[in-house]
């Protein structure tokens, strides 16, 4: 009798085999959950790799020294620290290049806080470099022409405020600047062929006139950049009024005041 | 006497038909477990090897690239400063082409805010040819309006116009 059942052994057998490993396959620590983890990773890392190689072929195709031209290029479009003899020279030559006389400025490094709201809702940053620049102009003619010389010149200047009555000219003056990024490292941070945008950009600012650089000496006992210091430094001096900084200017003034004396 | 041969016979056909197809069943149970036990740990051990060569490219190209960090960072720093530059010159206004839009009438005073709001004044004899000023201005602010028009005890007429805006 027992015999005959016999024949049950071999579909329970497999039953049993299946039943026990299929925990092998499909449990918690299964193949199929390592399998899972493993597609993950290598899509993740693939990614990655595939990055990289992006990467690698863009740095082993670039040029150091053009680069790095490149890079010194558009740090004189938009240095990265504060230079105020630079932006002082831009506006002598706007000066100059107009025919207005330069006759003063005044600046501060940091706005204190009563101020800042002030500068933060005209869009200015409280670290900027700013200078208020008094000019002596005829007209608004005149005015426009220092303003075109300015407004195209490198490195970039931006003029905030302008108030312009009686033959004077009060310019707000914002020397662009911005520090270097620290910039992290890794192949989730990919880098692009930038040279069409450069080029681009060159383009943009081929009519834009570039001052000779004027490098600041740090060192020494005196700082040459008051704007370099960490205490609020009113330029040239902490009176609130405007006091007039003469600056010569190269071109003759036109203005009546400044014509010289009639012959009798 | 009762005959039971046949239901005996017919009986174990039956059963013999039943064990057949429990077999074949389990059979293909069987074949189709062992496959994907075998697709499973074909797979696991075929990823397990494309992770290894993967890392190890990987590890291979970290390094190259770190060969050339310096090279990165000039290029990143490029990357970052068109940008920053990009986005200073499309903030930026240029008063040079504002001032090129107030010609017209002799302007003797001008405020340029900056909320991109100008307020300037124009001098002339008579008041119409000022008038006719501020309506030019028209064509190129968005918002013209005129704050004042006086006559000064010179005789001179003076208008002051708001203007708001960029080209209509």
């Amino acid at each position: 009798m027992i015999k005959k059942w016999h024949w049950l052994l071999y579909p329970l057998g497999v039953g049993v085999v299946v039943l026990t490993s299929i925990n092998i396959l499909f449990g918690s620590s299964g193949l199929w959950e390592k399998i899972s983890g493993s597609r993950e990773r290598l899509a993740k890392q693939e990614a990655q790799t595939a990055k990289l190689r992006a990467k690698l072929t863009v740095l082993q195709g670039a040029n150091r020294q053009v680069e790095s031209d490149n890079l010194t290029y558009l740090l004189s479009v938009l240095p990265a620290r504060k230079n105020l003899p630079t932006l002082l020279a831009e506006v002598e030559q706007a000066s100059s290049v107009s025919g207005a006389i330069f006759e003063g400025f005044k600046g501060r490094v940091s706005e204190v806080a009563a101020s800042e709201s002030a500068t933060a809702s005209a869009g200015i940053a409280s670290d900027a470099l700013q200078l208020e620049v008094t000019l002596v102009v005829v007209d608004l003619s005149q005015l426009r022409a220092a303003l075109a010389s300015l407004e195209n010149s490198l490195p970039l200047v931006k003029i905030n405020k302008i108030e312009f009555a009686a033959g004077k000219a009060i310019l707000l003056v914002e020397g662009l600047w911005h520090t270097l990024a620290k910039l992290p490292a890794g192949p989730d941070y990919p880098v692009v062929d930038s040279s069409a945008s450069l080029a681009q950009l060159r383009a943009a600012l081929s009519s834009f006139t570039e001052l000779p650089k004027l490098e600041i000496p740090q060192t020494g006992d005196v700082n040459f950049n008051p704007f370099e210091q960490a205490q609020p430094v009113i330029i040239p001096s902490p009176t609130p009024e405007l006091i007039p900084t003469p600056v010569p200017s190269p071109t003759p003034a036109t203005s009546p005041e400044e014509a010289p004396p009639a012959s009798p | 006497m009762i005959n039971l041969l046949p239901t005996a016979v017919a009986a174990d056909s039956g059963l013999v038909k039943i064990k057949k197809w429990v077999q074949i069943g389990t059979t293909l149970v069987l074949v189709g477990y062992l496959l994907v036990l075998a697709a499973l740990a074909g797979g696991n051990w075929y990823l397990a090897n494309r992770e290894q060569t993967i890392s190890g490219e990987m590890t291979q190209l970290t390094g190259q690239v770190s060969q050339l960090a310096e090279m990165e960072a000039i290029l990143r720093q490029q990357q970052d400063r068109i940008k920053l530059v990009n986005q200073s010159l499309a903030a930026r206004v240029k008063l040079a082409d504002v001032a090129d839009k107030l010609t017209g009438a002799n302007v003797v005073g001008w405020e340029s805010l900056p909320t991109g709001k100008q307020v300037v004044t124009a001098q002339s004899s008579d008041s119409a040819s000022l008038e006719i000023y501020a309506d030019s201005l028209k064509n190129n602010f968005g918002t013209v309006t005129v704050n004042k028009l006086a006559r000064d005890k010179s005789g001179q007429w003076q208008i002051e116009v708001a203007l708001v805006g960029g080209r209509k």
